[in-house]
C-alpha cells in the first residue's frame, strides 16, 4: 500500500518500525514467526507497552487518551505491528465499549472506565449472545428489573469471550418486556462480573481452546449509574458497538501478516522435493487469495478513509466482516493444505501451537470457522447491505 | 484515500459521457471526441497531448465501459498515447491519422528489416491509417496500414467494438520508421492494456450491477417484487461486494502502473485479471440469472455490457496465465525475504 502514503505516512511508518524494532519483546515475535498464538500474559504486557508510549487506543480521539490517528495511521500501525510478530489486542474494551461511552456515557462512567481500559487494569467481556438469542439477538431474554437505585439482572449469556479473563461485562438486557418492537425494550448495563450471582463456565470449542464461556446472571444487583445511555434505548448503543466490532473483526492488518506466514510455510514445505509454493495447484489457490487480500485492503482503506476517531462505521461494517472473515478462513485452510498428515495427528495443547507450523493451520481453521458466524453471521450481514445499503 | 476522481478528472469523463450521450449527432462519437481534443488525453504533449496517466484513465474508460460507446478509445487513442508518452524520444516518428496500438508478440518475426508473421485480436485496428507495432524487444514500430505484404482482417469483437488480425509477410520497414529500445516498455504496455480494458470492464460492471438491483425492485412474482426473496437479495449483495472489491484492484492496477514499481504492477494486473476470469465471471453470469428470461435476449441492455466484460476478461492474457504469473511472483518475493530463517521440511 505504499503507494497511497504520504511523505507524513512514511515518516509515520517509519517512526512505528524504529519503535517495533526497540520495544516488541522478543518472546512476542518469536512465538508468532514459529507459527504459535499468543498468551493471554504475552498480549496483556504488550497492551501494557503501547499503553506506556501512548498508543494503545489507536481508533481513539487524543481527548480520551488516544492517537488521533487517521484511519490510514491506524491501518500502517496495525500491519506493521501484526508483520513484526506482536499480538492482536483484543477488541472488548477498546474498539467495543471505549467508543460506546464516549458517544453515549456520562461523564462520570467516561472518568471511571475510559482510564482503566488504557492501563488494561479493567478487561472487558461482552454480553450480548444467549442461548436462544444468537444471529435474532433482539430475542434477548435477560431480565434487568429497576428497584430503587439499582438493577436486578436473571438471565444467561453465552459465547461470551474470554470472561475467563475480565472483570466487566457490557451487557444487553431486556428492561421493558411489553415494548412494541423487540428492540425498543432492551437497555445495556456495564456488570462487575465481581459482583454475586455471577457465574462462569468455560465452553470448549472445536479448536480444543477455552475462548469462549456461559455467563449466569442470578440476581446481580447493578447500580443504575451503570446503564448506558437512555433506558430502553440499548439497542441504539448495540448498533453502533456491532459496527465497531464488525470493522475489528475484518482484521486487515492481521491478515496481512497471517498471509506472509502462509507463504513462508508454503516456501518451507516440500512434497516429494518440490517446495510446495511451487506446485501449481497450491500457487493457484494462493494467487486467488492475493488477489482478495490485495482487493480488500484497498478497499477497506477506501471505506473506511472517511471514518474520523470514535466515529460511526454504518452499514460499511457488514460489507468489510463478510469478505475479511471469509479471507481470514482462507488463509488457515491454506496452512492447514500445506501441512498435509502432518496437520492431523491431535496434540493436548493445539493453543500454543505444533513445531514448524505442523498444526498451525488446522487449529487455526478450527478456531476459525467462529468468524462467519460471531459478531453477526455472513447471513446476516447480507441481510443487512441488501436492506440498509442496497435499499432491497 | 478515497478514487472518486479529482476536479479535473471529473470534468474529463463529464466531456466524454456528453459526447457518449449525443449518440453521433450531429457528428459521429468519434469525430466529436477528435474535435474536442479528447482522443489525446495521454499523448506526450509535443504531440499536441496532456501526457495523462494511467490512473487519469479510468474514470474516462470507465464511463465509456458504462455508456456501451464502441470506439476504440484503448487501442486507438489512449494506449498509442501512453506508448509514445512513455517511449519518449526513442519513439519513431508518426504521421497524422489515426494510429493504433499493436502489441506484437514472438508470433510476429522481424529479420533483415522485414516483418513475418501475424498479429491476432488488435482492438482498434479496424479503424487505422498507422500501425504502431510494440516489439517485445521494447521497440516501437511505425507502419501505414497500406503497407505492401500487410493485410488486415476486420472484425466486430463480441461487445460489437471493432479489431482486426494482422498479417504480415516479408513487410518491409522503412528507414526512421524503428525506434529505440526502451527498458521494459512491452511488458508495461502489455499490462496498462489489461488495466485499460479492465476500467472500461468495471464501468459495464457498474452499470450491470445498478440495472440488476433496479429490475429486483420493480419485476414481480408470485405477487411480491423479486427483492423480498432472501435467495435473490444475497446474490445481488455478492454482485454489489465483489463490484466494490474488482473498483478497488483497478484502481490500484492504474496507480501502479503510473509507478515504476514493477513487482507491485505485475501484482496488481494479475490480480484484475484473475477477478475478471473468476469473480466478475461469476457476477455477470449471477446479474443474467436474477433477472431471468429477460437477461439473455438480444434486445435487453444487459447482454452488450456483459459481452464487454467478457471482452476484457479474455484479452490481454488468459486468466490461468495471470493466475500463475501471480502464483510466481508470490514465490519469488517470498524466497528473496528470506528475514526468518526457513525450516525446510518434506511432507510426502
Amino acid at each position: 500500500m505504499d503507494l497511497f502514503y504520504t511523505q507524513a505516512d512514511i515518516a509515520f511508518r517509519d517512526e512505528v518500525r524504529a519503535f517495533l524494532d526497540n520495544h516488541l519483546p522478543q518472546d512476542l515475535s518469536e512465538t508468532f514467526f514459529n507459527y504459535k498464538r499468543h498468551s493471554w500474559e504475552q498480549m496483556i504486557r504488550w497492551h501494557k507497552i503501547l499503553a506506556e508510549k501512548g498508543w494503545v487506543a489507536a481508533n481513539w480521539p487524543v481527548e480520551y487518551g488516544g492517537t488521533g490517528w487517521t484511519p490510514m495511521q491506524q491501518y500502517i500501525f496495525d500491519s506493521e505491528a501484526m508483520m513484526a510478530g506482536a499480538p492482536r489486542l483484543r477488541p472488548f474494551g477498546l474498539k467495543m465499549i471505549g467508543p460506546v461511552l464516549m458517544r453515549f456515557g456520562t461523564d462520570a462512567q467516561k472518568e471511571r472506565f475510559l482510564p482503566r481500559i488504557l492501563s488494561a487494569q479493567d478487561y472487558w467481556c461482552q454480553g450480548f449472545s444467549e442461548p436462544g438469542a444468537g444471529s435474532d439477538l433482539a430475542s434477548l431474554k435477560t431480565r434487568a428489573v429497576r428497584d430503587g437505585d439499582t438493577y436486578i439482572v436473571n438471565g444467561q449469556k453465552t459465547w461470551t469471550t474470554t470472561a475467563q479473563h475480565a472483570n466487566w461485562m457490557f451487557t444487553l438486557v431486556r428492561t421493558d418486556p411489553q415494548a412494541d418492537k423487540p428492540q425498543a425494550g432492551i437497555s445495556m448495563l456495564l456488570i462487575d462480573l465481581d459482583n454475586p450471582g455471577v457465574t462462569i463456565r468455560p465452553i470448549r470449542t472445536i479448536d480444543g481452546d477455552h475462548h469462549v464461556n456461559e455467563v449466569f446472571l442470578e440476581d446481580v444487583r447493578v447500580p443504575a449509574n451503570l446503564l448506558v445511555g437512555e433506558e430502553n434505548a440499548g439497542w441504539t448503543c448495540a448498533k453502533f458497538l456491532l459496527g465497531n466490532e464488525r470493522v475489528s473483526i475484518a482484521n486487515v492488518g492481521q491478515s496481512k501478516a497471517e498471509m506472509s506466514l502462509l507463504k513462508r510455510l508454503a516456501r518451507d514445505r516440500r512434497i516429494n522435493g518440490v517446495a510446495l509454493i511451487d506446485d501449481p495447484a497450491f500457487g493457484a489457490k494462493l494467487a486467488d487469495l492475493e488477489a482478495d487480500f490485495l482487493a480488500q485492503e484497498v478497499t477497506n482503506l477506501r471505506m473506511l478513509s472517511g471514518i474520523k476517531p470514535g466515529g460511526d462505521v454504518g452499514p460499511l461494517a457488514s460489507l468489510l466482516k463478510l469478505r475479511g472473515s471469509e479471507i481470514q478462513q482462507r488463509i488457515q485452510e491454506l496452512a492447514m493444505e500445506a501441512a498435509g498428515a502432518d496437520a492431523a495427528p491431535w496434540r493436548a495443547d493445539r493453543a500454543a501451537g505444533g513445531g514448524k507450523g505442523d498444526d498451525y493451520g488446522i487449529h487455526g481453521w478450527l478456531t476459525s470457522r467462529a468468524f462467519t458466524i460471531f459478531g453477526g453471521s455472513s447471513e446476516v450481514m447480507k441481510n443487512i447491505v441488501a436492506k440498509q445499503t442496497l435499499g432491497l | 484515500m478515497d478514487f472518486a476522481p479529482n476536479s479535473e478528472q471529473q470534468m474529463i469523463a463529464d466531456s466524454f459521457a456528453k459526447v457518449f450521450a449525443a449518440a453521433g449527432e450531429p457528428r459521429s462519437v468519434w469525430e466529436e471526441l477528435g474535435a474536442l481534443e479528447l482522443l489525446r488525453l495521454t499523448w506526450p504533449e509535443d504531440l499536441g497531448g496532456f501526457g495523462a496517466g494511467c490512473s487519469d484513465l479510468v474514470p474516462v474508460l470507465s464511463e465509456a465501459g458504462a455508456s456501451g460507446a464502441r470506439e476504440p478509445l484503448i487501442g486507438a487513442a489512449a494506449l498509442p498515447g501512453l506508448a509514445l508518452t512513455r517511449s519518449g524520444t526513442a519513439a519513431p516518428a508518426v504521421p497524422d491519422g489515426e494510429i493504433c496500438l499493436v502489441l506484437a508478440d514472438t508470433n510476429l518475426q522481424l529479420a533483415d528489416g522485414r516483418l513475418t508473421g501475424s498479429v491476432k485480436v488488435v482492438p482498434g485496428a479496424d479503424v487505422a491509417d498507422t500501425l504502431l507495432l510494440c516489439l517485445p524487444d521494447d521497440r516501437l514500430v511505425a507502419l501505414p496500414v497500406g503497407a505492401k505484404g500487410l493485410s488486415l482482417e476486420v472484425y466486430e469483437l463480441l461487445d460489437g467494438r471493432g479489431a482486426a488480425d494482422l498479417h504480415f509477410q516479408q513487410v518491409e520497414l522503412s528507414q526512421g520508421s524503428v525506434g529505440g529500445s526502451t527498458s521494459g516498455l512491452h511488458a508495461w504496455l502489455c499490462d496498462a492494456a489489461a488495466m485499460a480494458f479492465a476500467a472500461d470492464a468495471l464501468g459495464a460492471m457498474c452499470a450491470i450491477r445498478d440495472m440488476t438491483q433496479e429490475y429486483l425492485k420493480t419485476r414481480k412474482q408470485f405477487g411480491k417484487t423479486l427483492c423480498s426473496f432472501q435467495a435473490l437479495q444475497h446474490a445481488m449483495v455478492d454482485i454489489y461486494h465483489d463490484t466494490e472489491h474488482f473498483l478497488s484492484l483497478v484502481h490500484l492496477a492504474a496507480k501502479t502502473c503510473d509507478s515504476d514499481d514493477t513487482a507491485m504492477r505485475m501484482r496488481a494486473v494479475s490480480s484484475v485479471k484473475r477477478y475478471l476470469g473468476g469473480r466478475m465471471r461469476d457476477c455477470i453470469a449471477s446479474a443474467i440469472q436474477l433477472h431471468g428470461g429477460i437477461g439473455v435476449t438480444e434486445e435487453y441492455p444487459l447482454g452488450a455490457l456483459a459481452k464487454r466484460v467478457i471482452v476484457a476478461d479474455l484479452l490481454n492474457g488468459s486468466s490461468a496465465s495471470h493466475g500463475a504469473r501471480l502464483a510466481r511472483l508470490i514465490a519469488e518475493e517470498t524466497r528473496a525475504e528470506l528475514k526468518v530463517t526457513g525450516q525446510e521440511k518434506d511432507v510426502a
